[in-house]
């Protein structure tokens, strides 16, 4: 059982807000250097062409171009965090609309708007490829060139082996039981195929960067990315430089949602500002930020299920192919969460599934805020109900037959604990009088259930100064992306192990030269991972401040307690120190306050009965459990869908703050509305047409329905000494996102009678769904 | 570029710019006054993070010349706390209720509900989703923010 809290587990604000509030907090694009030149990209207009020739002279002679950088200014070589299979700037061929050619660097936009004009290359168009099934045909068009020997992360490079070949990014199977007999024997099977288009993480942030290089051949880049260090190694890879002359620093980012998890321009406007001898700034158009960068995977989801008479789950097949555009980038993330999502939360015995990611001449696409989850969540949970409608039951009852719960066995085989799924769907169910569904009135009820892992194992570093005034800085390579994940949770636990006020924490963030490591803002992982290094860096520092007090008190530090900020010595009341004095003598007896910790997370192990392939995820580590449910109505003339209510639950283990995991979750619910009703990037011949905010529709303020939030704490209720580091605190950013499409999908079947097998729900979709409801 | 010599009261201040003919109040801003505030999501009036006040209405300065707030009053989000600093009640209740995360929106929502609460002091809820209907927000999902207006009106 966990002790009692002073303010972990307290709905704190962040200490970022008052920056925010004021307009006074600086973004990337916000930066001023002296002399600071503008960029522009040349990309490809072509899907697919050979280059033959790049000529910049006439870009070069514009007035105010000051530089202008191809594949000639880099080394030979390709890049890529998992697969090296990109170029900097294309070289002997584009493989998709929007592929980098060029830069230019000059004194304003504008100029350096008409030089990238200027810029002629010579294409001669190859045969392009535009669908994932069309790019696995034998007589396709080799996208990947070179695919037989990418080099790969060393980890990696077995399942890569296993699954590598032309036009495909990546693929991963899981398997176990005996499928084949399961569904011979079954008392029902079910196959369906659902689509679902691609889509955006759309932060209002475009991609941002400012590049300068010292008269040392030092980089310093200021990039809004969610992955600094991994910035740093691949601009230093790309470049072919030290690590110690490459330093990446990320001033807080404007939303990410994933749209920044991957490295992207950095070594671009890197190599452009060496070339320049200037510092430059790259600000990305809505325009480039939609169709450049890294858009959520279109993807077609095929499943089959085999139930038995009594409503269990016996097993499932599942074919899933990702469209993942011309480069792998983290495709492999994609597959691997991808074989899981296709499971469900659900104890299934047998099980044979396939996730491809392939590649087409079309946007790289990349790993957007949970990735593979609302996809394949819509397909399962819109099969989920078609199960229970085949076999006559209650969608609720079904799911409630199959649900994971304590001790169940991930679909990975290890026993899961602190599952409190149950709970978060009941909780759901009756929040929207799950019972009571009227039929014949347009309006209808969804349940959707997911899980999501929480991501462990890639290393997080923390430092702590404790100051002379006893206040704190702390210095975390945590990047800011919005979650608050670092500028609340990070501080409450200082604050809750230090008993330090909360206000008087400071936070040095994400600057590859002054922080220490940390993977990144990705993966729902900053608390678990960040949070675990900050509570032993905390440690590591009251034991310095200790030994400050046993000189002052005479005892040894082992007989001190640390009590409302003061040093006691146990069983002699009134033989005290306060902290904040054994802070200010620090420095000029024990040496300065600074204490250190690192984490590193190992995820669970599979089982051995799991056969993989192309294995790059094996577990879920501390997986939260969401369940969402949706109330609305359908105009029968238009099709329009409104959504009256959501309710949604989410089994966070123990909630450190529970507003900003409030936040966490009606942010993700409204992103999945967006999925579910408006939004997608309508892609034409590897072009995307929409590129705007005018038409492709986020929800706005009016758009959104009530959205009543169930924080679930399965961590609360484990037995006494069995609860695990860090309270039992899960992953939160991601898992909100992914059912919600899903929920509103069955809410639209329960209303209308009509199953929709692609998204999004537009009103002419489900218009045209009452009228033939077999295509739908 | 051709300059125009412009004057006009940016937050209770009178300033003097010399504006670039083909430049945008927003650029004028962010780039001639410091005032980053304000910030460019869209650059094409669909996103609202560059709104500001001109003459107490809000518009989307990316779509507004510099030159035409000649003469005019301009008020963005760095106005909004009191010259001591201390924090609007809207200001103080956008954090308090948690409607700030990324914070990229932040300024154009407080100035385009700022704006509502001068014309409106207690308005509903559905007056205040309508108030910022032209303001994306991709992180909060807008419920604390519109908790946060209302809460701001009551202190009214």
């Amino acid at each position: 059982m966990n002790g009692a809290t002073r303010i972990v587990g307290r709905r704190v604000t962040r200490l970022d807000a008052v920056g925010k509030a004021t307009g006074s907090t600086r973004y990337v694009a916000d930066l001023e250097i002296p002399g600071l030149l503008r960029a522009k990209l040349v990309t490809s207009p072509h899907p697919h062409a050979r280059i033959r020739r790049i000529d910049t002279t006439r870009a070069e002679a514009l007035a105010g171009v000051v530089a202008v950088a191809t594949h000639r200014d880099v080394p030979d070589r390709r890049w890529g965090e998992l697969v090296q299979d990109q170029r900097v700037f294309a070289k002997e061929k584009v493989t998709w609309v929007g592929d980098p050619v060029a830069i230019v660097a000059a004194v304003d936009a504008e100029t350096a708007a008409r030089a990238a004009a200027l810029v002629e290359v010579d294409y001669e168009p190859l045969p392009a490829v535009f669908a994932p099934e069309a790019a696995l045909a034998a007589g396709a068009p080799t996208i990947n060139e070179g695919w037989e020997d990418f080099a790969v992360l060393p980890p990696f490079a077995a399942s890569y082996a296993e699954v590598k070949g032309k036009n495909v990014a990546w693929r991963q199977a899981v398997a176990r039981g005996d499928v084949g007999r399961a569904f011979r024997e079954a008392h029902l099977v079910l196959e369906e195929t659902y689509e679902v288009p691609m889509g955006q993480p759309a932060p209002i942030e475009t991609h941002a960067l400012v590049a300068q290089a010292g008269p040392d051949g030092k980089l310093t880049l200021w990039t809004n990315i969610q992955i600094p260090f991994g910035a740093r190694e691949v601009v230093a890879h790309a470049l072919e430089r030290p690590m110690s002359k490459v330093r990446v620093i990320v001033p807080p980012i404007g939303g990410a949602f994933g749209a920044k998890c991957q490295v992207w321009l950095e070594p671009h406007v890197a190599a452009l500002a060496l070339k320049a001898r200037r510092p430059v700034a790259l600000v990305l158009t809505r325009e480039e930020e939609m169709t450049l960068c890294q858009p959520r995977h279109p993807a077609v989801i095929r499943i089959a299920t085999a139930v038995s008479r009594e409503g269990k789950i016996l097993a499932r097949r599942a074919r899933t192919l990702f469209d993942t555009g011309a480069t792998t980038m983290l495709a492999p993330i994609q597959a691997g969460w991808g074989c899981f999502m296709a499971v469900g939360p659900y104890a299934i015995p047998n099980l044979d599934v396939d996730v491809a990611c392939v590649h087409t001449n079309a946007a790289s696409c990349g790993l957007v805020r949970g990735p593979s989850g609302p996809q394949t969540c819509f397909a399962v949970e819109s099969h989920t109900d078609e199960l229970a409608k085949r076999l006559g039951l209650d969608p609720l009852e079904f799911r409630l037959r199959n649900l994971l719960t304590e001790g169940s066995e991930a679909p990975t085989g290890h026993r899961l604990t602190q599952v409190g799924l149950r709970e978060a769907l009941e909780r759901v169910a009756r929040a929207v009088g799950w019972g009571d569904r009227p039929q014949g009135t347009n309006r209808g009820k969804g349940l959707a259930v997911a899980f999501w892992s929480t991501l462990t194992g890639q290393g997080s570093g923390a430092v702590i100064q404790v100051n002379e005034d006893g206040s704190v800085s702390l210095h975390t390579g945590a990047v800011d992306h919005g979650t608050g994940a670092a500028s609340a949770g990070l501080a409450q636990i200082i604050a809750e192990d230090l008993q330090v006020p909360y206000e008087t924490i400071g936070i040095v963030h994400s600057d590859t030269e002054t922080t220490p490591f940390d993977f990144g803002g990705v993966g729902s992982r900053t608390t678990f991972n960040q949070g675990q290094a900050v509570r032993l860096a905390v440690a590591d520092a009251r034991r310095q401040l200790a030994e400050v007090a046993a000189r002052e008190l005479g005892v040894p530090a082992e007989r001190l307690e640390l009590v409302e900020g003061l040093f006691r010595v146990i069983g002699e009341p009134g033989r005290q120190v306060p902290l904040t004095l054994c802070a200010a003598l620090a420095p000029y007896t024990v040496g300065p306050v600074i204490g250190r910790g690192t984490y590193n997370g190992t995820p669970p192990s599979p089982s051995p009965d799991i056969r993989f392939t192309g294995a790059f995820h094996r577990s879920l580590n501390a997986p939260s459990f969401g369940a969402q449910a949706v109330e609305v109505e359908v105009d029968p003339e238009t099709g329009r869908v409104k959504v009256l209510k959501v309710a949604a639950a989410l089994d966070v283990g123990y909630a450190i703050n529970p507003l900003g995991i409030e936040g966490q979750i009606v942010g993700g619910v409204v992103q999945g509305l967006g999925i579910a009703l408006t939004e997608r990037s309508v892609i034409e011949e590897g072009r995307i047409r929409n590129p705007s905010f005018l038409d492709f529709k986020l929800p706005l303020a009016p758009d959104v329905p009530p959205i009543e939030v169930h924080v679930v704490e399965s961590a609360r209720s484990l037995p006494p000494g069995s609860h695990p580091a860090l309270y039992g605190a899960k992953g939160v950013g991601e898992p909100p996102v992914i059912p919600t499409a899903a929920a509103v999908a069955n809410a639209v079947a329960d209303a209308t009678g009509v199953r929709h097998h692609a998204l999004p729900l537009t009103p002419e979709r489900v218009w045209r769904g009452k009228r033939t409801p077999d295509a739908a | 570029m051709t300059t125009q010599a412009i004057t006009f009261t940016v937050n209770g201040e009178v300033r003097r710019a010399e504006a670039p003919l083909g430049v945008t109040l927003l650029d004028l801003l962010r780039g001639h006054l410091g005032l980053t505030g304000a910030k460019e999501g869209c650059g094409e009036g669909d996103c609202g993070a560059c709104s500001v006040l001109l003459d107490g209405r809000p518009v989307n300065s990316c779509l507004v010349l510099g030159v035409e707030a000649a003469g005019r009053v301009v008020s963005t989000v760095e106005g909004l706390a009191a010259r001591d600093g201390r924090l609007s009640a809207l200001q103080r209740r956008m954090i308090e209720a948690g409607g700030i995360q990324c914070g990229f929106c932040t300024p154009g929502i407080l100035v385009a509900a700022a704006a509502l609460l001068a014309s409106t002091p207690h308005p509903t809820e559905a007056q205040v989703r309508r108030a910022i209907a032209g303001n994306l927000c991709r992180c909060t999902g807008y419920q604390a923010i519109v908790a946060a207006v209302l809460a701001a009106s009551q202190e009214a």
